[in-house]
């Protein structure tokens, strides 16, 4: 039978070969042998296993086993797929329960947390509304992700109670589980709210960016002043007797960027359970990075990483959910086939109760997809994703990475291409380049025998 | 030691008198095979006879008088098989005169002694092919020989006789009903099925077996359904079916409520509704041959070399028989 | 099969993979074009005739068996272009050499 490559791409590494198969986002060790024939072989556009030589047939049939040499004729171009928008059930719903914020963070992509519009709190008939439209939607899904978001949420307390409330409400009459977090500037909390928050098993995401300096550059309020020392102060009570997680969420301008390792662990000291870091959006075109900001946030994520490997052989597991998250999702061999859940599984609902494709494009009228009285509209939704996947065959269609990245943030690309008339694809390079880092340490690990650590991370990316 | 004897002699005598009287009212299922016909008793669901024959076996057709069986095979030859001795007694040949001649369908007229059979033919003249015009023909029994013929269009194969009212009926590309009565046969009235954007392929089919009507499925391009011919009345109807099928044949329930069909799966069809009511994957594989026994009870099923007997209250198989030839179809006779 | 093990599984999806293809028995080629009409990618001689095509998601998986019922039926009659003997011109005793495809198939030349 005559058989020809399916997509793969190999990474060397000191002391062997990692094979990445990209249909299956598949992970094998490869020796110096198969390194060879594959250099030799692996341009070959057909090739006859009855015709090579005893040696390299050997070879080649172990990597037709691992479906990295597949029958002609039976390989097929990567197609963006098409998803029938209402045949999935909706899992996370964000709840914009305040569209308003105390902080003034200078690239807040939501203009003052207003999101380009009238400051303005969701009452709590909306939210309740949300709440039991989230659980209508999710139809036999028993898990559901209800996410308290703003804005500063903590600014409207009252609709985040009823929100609460109501899932609980829901939870028992339906026997789902509505698991609940929280993402604040936490420069509002109160023993009040955290005993609620406690009380109530809610996950916290505090946007926090590091050591004070860079916290009060990036994150001042209303009237200039900064906001390190107001949050930190609160931190103590609300890490003590968590019954959810609470995590750092770190955004870095490119300034900020040779910084991350001192970030990271300052947080890490303070008590987080996790620690996320995000490169800024570039909402503004002076937030855009060049190639040695970028160069700079890769040194940091791989000096992160290679401290994360080191800790890991010690039975440690570092709070870094950007590199926990990706390792599990290569553990598994998880591909995807759309870049993220919004429109399919998840949708963001705005004060007024209009739902949005995500959080991050709330108050772009384009992306405004149908309100709590009608239900989402699934045509849409469908017309919209039509439009952002344009092109994507041509974009991704050769691009090894596709299958973990599956074309990158909707947010980030609507930004790069309409608002600042970048090309497509601008980001790929760093994208396939973190990708890359994850396949090598994770390669590192498994060689060094971690299997049991890689395998308590199975459960992050397992449904 | 004497009187064992006659214990033993009068053992068999009524062995022979008990076979004797079963054999009154024998119901036999006989297998098309290749070079062989098989015979299956229904009462026992065991292989009774061996036929050979020369030839694969196509069509079978039982003579008025009962007792015995006409058999083409090849497409060309007519063995006449008598059914107590079970062996072939004379064989026609239809290929004479320089034509090679293919049947496809035969009925056997009331008068015992003639048939209707539809060919095709061909014959080589000073090197050159000639293919003769597709012809329906009653023919001598006993030697072959052409009494009156008819021309029909192209795609004919299968013949459906209605002795009551002389009437012939062919189905090809449509249905053909030839009148028989007069002198000349000729083609009386066209039944449309092709330009209707039907499809039909009675080559599976049984008209005696099932109470008179030749039942087969046909095909469009949305559904399928089922398709009659009743050789009492003369009588043509279409069922519409509600759901996809994929069958060769088709027979009768007993009660006429319900028909089963048959080819990688058994359907049962509510009759009234158009519905397929239940669907049995044939484990055995495609299946062609589909008879009842007389009293509705069991249904045979042929796939490959196997026939399988399936209890029609269950739809369970209650036995698996394996024959020495693959077959063609299966027809029912009554002793 | 003992083959030099070059290639290593790292991930769980490779594992996965490694696993499938240890039941695999490779006697005979797979014969589907992967499509959801399984359309035959290449034919051998007798059990799969080429035509028989059976979407249908039941019985029979792939297309050995329905081939090989059909197969003398094809072969008596030339219904279709299925790769059989032709039993109206070129092989008209085909009974005599094969009657049941699956026992006498290694007679047909």
């Amino acid at each position: 039978m005559i058989y020809t490559w399916a997509d793969h791409h190999i990474f060397t590494v000191q002391g062997g070969a990692t094979l990445f198969g990209v249909d299956h986002g598949s992970l094998f060790s490869i020796d110096e042998t198969t390194q060879e024939l594959l250099s030799r072989l692996g341009g070959k556009l057909s090739l006859n296993l009855a015709e090579e030589s005893g040696a390299d047939r050997e070879i080649l049939e172990g990597l037709r086993d691992a479906r990295l040499l597949v029958p002609e004729g039976v390989k097929q171009k990567a197609r963006p797929v098409d998803i029938e928008i209402g045949s999935v059930p909706l899992t996370t719903m964000v709840l914009e329960v305040a569209q308003e914020c105390n902080l003034r963070c200078t690239y807040c992509y939501a203009e003052g947390g207003t999101y380009g519009k009238q400051a303005n709190n969701m009452d709590t008939g909306t939210a309740r509304a949300a709440v039991r439209q989230l659980i209508e939607g999710s139809r036999d899904q028993d898990r559901v992700t209800l996410v308290l978001f703003g804005g500063e949420p903590l600014l409207n307390m009252a609709a985040v109670r009823a929100a609460v409330d109501e899932a609980e409400i829901m939870s028992q009459l339906t026997g789902k589980k509505v698991f609940i977090s929280l993402t604040t500037n936490a420069s509002l909390l109160d023993s009040e709210i955290i005993d609620f928050i406690h009380q109530h098993r809610i996950a916290v995401a505090i946007s926090l960016d590091g050591p004070a300096d860079v916290q009060d550059a990036n994150r001042p309020d209303a009237v200039g002043g900064g906001s390190y020392s107001r949050i930190v102060g609160q931190l103590d009570g609300l890490l003590k007797g968590a019954s959810a997680a609470v995590a750092a969420r770190v955004t870095l301008v490119p300034e900020q960027w040779s910084r991350i390792e001192e970030v990271f662990f300052h947080l890490m000291d303070l008590g987080f359970h996790e620690v996320g870091i995000a490169p800024v959006s570039p909402i503004r075109p002076e937030l855009l990075p060049n190639a040695e900001h970028e160069e700079r946030l890769l040194e940091g994520f791989s000096s992160l990483a290679r401290v994360f490997v080191a800790a890991a052989k010690t039975g440690r597991i570092l709070p870094l959910s950007n590199l926990i998250d990706l390792l599990a999702r290569l553990h598994m061999g998880q591909t995807k086939s759309v870049s993220c859940g919004a429109g399919y599984g998840y949708l963001a609902v705005d004060v007024e109760g209009k739902f949005y494709l995500c959080h991050r494009l709330v108050g772009e009228e384009s992306f405004c997809v149908g309100n709590l009285s009608g239900g989402p509209d699934a045509e849409k939704i469908g017309g919209i994703m039509k439009t952002i996947t344009c092109g994507k065959e041509e974009m991704c269609g050769s691009c090894w990475a596709r299958t973990l990245c599956s074309g990158g943030c909707h947010y980030e690309n609507h930004l790069r291409e309409k608002l600042l008339g970048i090309h497509k694809g601008s980001s790929c390079s760093f994208i396939r380049r973190w990708f890359q880092l994850g396949i090598e340490v994770y390669a590192e690990m498994k060689n060094a025998g971690l299997d049991e650590m890689l395998k308590k991370l199975e459960k992050r990316v397992k449904c | 030691m004497e009187k064992r004897i006659y214990f033993v002699l009068s053992i068999m005598m009524f062995c022979l008198t008990a076979i004797i009287e079963q054999s009154d009212a024998k119901e036999l299922v006989i297998t098309m095979g290749y070079g062989k016909v098989q015979v299956l008793d229904v009462s026992t669901d065991e292989i009774v006879a061996d036929i050979p024959i020369k030839g694969w076996a196509r069509e079978a057709a039982q003579a008025v008088d009962k007792n015995f069986l006409y058999v083409t095979a090849s497409r060309h030859l007519i063995h006449k098989i008598d059914l107590q001795k079970m062996t072939v007694v004379e064989t026609i040949d239809m290929n004479y005169g320089g034509w090679q001649r293919f049947i496809y369908g035969i009925s056997i007229v009331e008068d015992g002694k003639t048939a209707y059979v539809n060919f095709l033919a061909r014959k080589t003249d000073a090197g050159e092919v000639v293919v003769d015009v597709p012809t329906v023909a009653q023919i001598d029994l006993a030697t072959g020989k052409i009494l009156r013929s008819v021309e029909v269009p192209f795609g004919v194969i299968n013949l459906t006789y209605a002795p009551k009212l002389h009437k012939l009926y062919a189905s090809g590309q449509d249905i053909y009903t030839i009148e028989t009565s007069g002198k000349e046969m000729k083609i009386v009235d066209t039944y449309s099925v092709f330009d209707r954007g039907l499809n039909i392929l009675p080559l599976f089919c049984t008209t005696e077996e099932n109470g008179g009507i030749l039942l087969f499925p046909y095909y469009t391009a949305k559904l399928p359904g089922l398709m009659s011919i009743n050789a009492n009345t003369g009588e043509i109807k279409e069922l519409p079916l509600k759901s996809e099928m994929m069958a060769y044949g088709a027979v009768y329930s007993t009660d006429k409520k319900k028909a089963y069909a048959n080819m990688d799966e058994l359907y049962v069809i509510d009759l009234e509704t158009g519905t397929i009511t239940n669907t049995e994957v044939i484990h055995e594989g495609t299946a062609f041959g589909i008879v009842p026994s007389t009293d509705g009870k069991k249904l045979y099923i042929q796939s490959g070399p196997i026939v399988d007997v399936y209890d029609t209250a269950t739809l369970r198989v209650i036995k698996r028989i394996q024959l020495s030839t693959d077959g063609w179809m299966l027809n029912r006779v009554t002793l | 099969m003992n083959r030099k093990i070059c290639i290593k599984a790292l991930n769980e999806k490779a594992r996965a993979i490694e696993a499938l293809a240890k039941n695999e028995t490779r006697s005979v080629e797979a014969l589907e074009d992967g499509t959801k009409w399984k359309m035959p990618v290449g034919c051998t001689t007798i059990f799969d005739t080429g035509w028989e095509t059976n979407p249908r998601a039941s019985s029979p998986v792939g297309n050995c068996q329905p081939s090989s019922h059909d197969y003398l039926g094809c072969a008596g009659d030339c219904w279709w272009p299925a790769q059989s003997p032709d039993g109206l011109t070129n092989t008209p005793e085909l009974e005599l050499i094969c009657s049941s495809i699956a026992r006498d198939w290694r007679d047909l030349k």
